[in-house]
């Protein structure tokens, strides 16, 4: 049955080498599901029924993220009323404030000011995540408990109830949450933050959605 | 012995070869993109997501060519080419003091340092030159094409 010809036995042996690479990649790849991004209402800017849908899915220790929150804004400014921003929560696992962070973010939002805390969390980022002294590559140990005091004091500032504020940050129904976004950036292969889906195209960092966000919102909203 | 010296270091090479660029090709393309950004030797996003999106094929396929010993010294110079092209570049971030958030090597699975990096790919170039200098040898699929049995030596 094998090829006897030279030349007949080197077409053979292209043909595996590249139905192995294939398959390999494939089989690792498996299958992303369909997407129907859902989140808190608190969670979410713009129209519901706006033709141009963002998912953003970032961490508020991640400093690149902080670099996009400017960038996120021009766009929810730039197309106004015919773009909606839905956030979800990645904490990644070398940020050890991240999850705390997100939390008091989710307390935030179930009293009406999630995106008030969201700007207030990334503005002081350099106070409550710490960052490597100059000349050192790694950054001294998270503080929780400096963390904590320091989104209670940006609950204050926000006019949030300090008692209900304080007891939800002990509360597993939000880090649930949180915990159910993370499992749906696994799902969603997103690997680094901020990745953003932009009605499905994945655009990954504050470069490219910077770059890449306008023309591919033009686009939609041409065919819309 | 040399037989056997070639047949590791083309094994070993092109088994790290697929296994990186694996990882990469199955994930999605503007990851990999990003890590590229992060190097700051390209700017032009475009040539940013052509290479995001061939690189780590390029791996794959070549990686498996050295390991089924097909077009061996071909796929040992396309190999040592990449390699020497990664210890440049991160040899590039070590001197410009850029700190890279995952030097995009083993997707990622496995993030070693700039300098662990530096290190395997020296490893990688002691390989790919063995590769290169020993050719198919044993076990291999140019030998089979040339002998008829994949048990033949070229």
């Amino acid at each position: 049955m094998l090829p006897r010809s030279p030349l007949a036995r080197r077409l053979w042996a292209a043909s595996a080498v590249l139905l192995a690479s294939v398959v390999s990649v494939k089989a690792l790849r498996g299958s992303i599901k369909p997407y129907a991004p859902e989140a808190p209402s608190y969670r979410q800017k713009g129209e519901a029924g706006a033709p141009v849908v963002i998912v953003e899915f970032s961490d508020l220790q991640c400093p690149a993220c902080r670099f996009a929150v400017g960038p996120v804004k021009d766009l929810l400014k730039l197309y106004g009323r015919d773009v909606r921003l839905i956030f979800k929560h990645v904490p990644l696992n070398q940020h050890k404030l991240a999850v705390p962070a997100a939390v008091a973010a989710e307390c935030a939002g179930r009293q009406g000011r999630f995106w008030e805390f969201h700007d207030l969390a990334y503005e002081k980022q350099l106070d409550w995540s710490p960052v490597p002294p100059p000349g050192q590559a790694e950054a001294p140990p998270p503080d929780q408990e400096a963390a904590r005091k320091a989104f209670v004091s940006y609950a204050k500032k926000l006019g949030l109830d300090p008692a209900a504020f304080s007891a939800c940050l002990q509360d597993p129904a939000a880090a649930a949450l949180v915990e159910k976004d993370r499992q749906e950036a696994d799902q969603r292969w997103v690997l680094s933050t901020p990745t953003f889906f932009i009605n499905g195209r994945r655009l990954v960092g504050a470069r490219q959605l910077s770059e890449g966000g306008v023309p591919w919102i033009d686009k939609i909203l041409k065919k819309h | 012995m040399d037989s056997w010296l070639g047949l590791t270091a083309r094994v070993l090479l092109g088994l790290v070869f697929v296994a990186s660029g694996t990882l990469k090709a199955a994930a999605p393309a503007e990851e990999f993109a990003l890590v590229i950004e992060s190097y700051g030797l390209v700017s032009s996003r475009d040539l940013i997501l052509v290479m995001s999106a061939f690189l780590p094929w390029l791996e794959v396929v070549f990686g498996y060519a050295l390991l089924f010993g097909f077009l061996t010294r071909l796929s040992a110079a396309a190999i040592g080419g990449m390699v020497a092209s990664f210890a440049t570049a991160i040899l590039y971030t070590i001197l410009k003091g850029i700190r890279l958030p995952n030097c995009g090597c083993f997707g990622f699975g496995f993030t070693p340092t700039p300098h662990q990096e530096l290190a395997m790919n020296g490893l990688y170039a002691v390989c790919a030159v063995q590769a290169l200098r020993r050719g198919a040898g044993r076990l291999s699929l140019d030998a089979w094409c040339k002998t008829g049995g994949p048990t033949g030596r070229t």
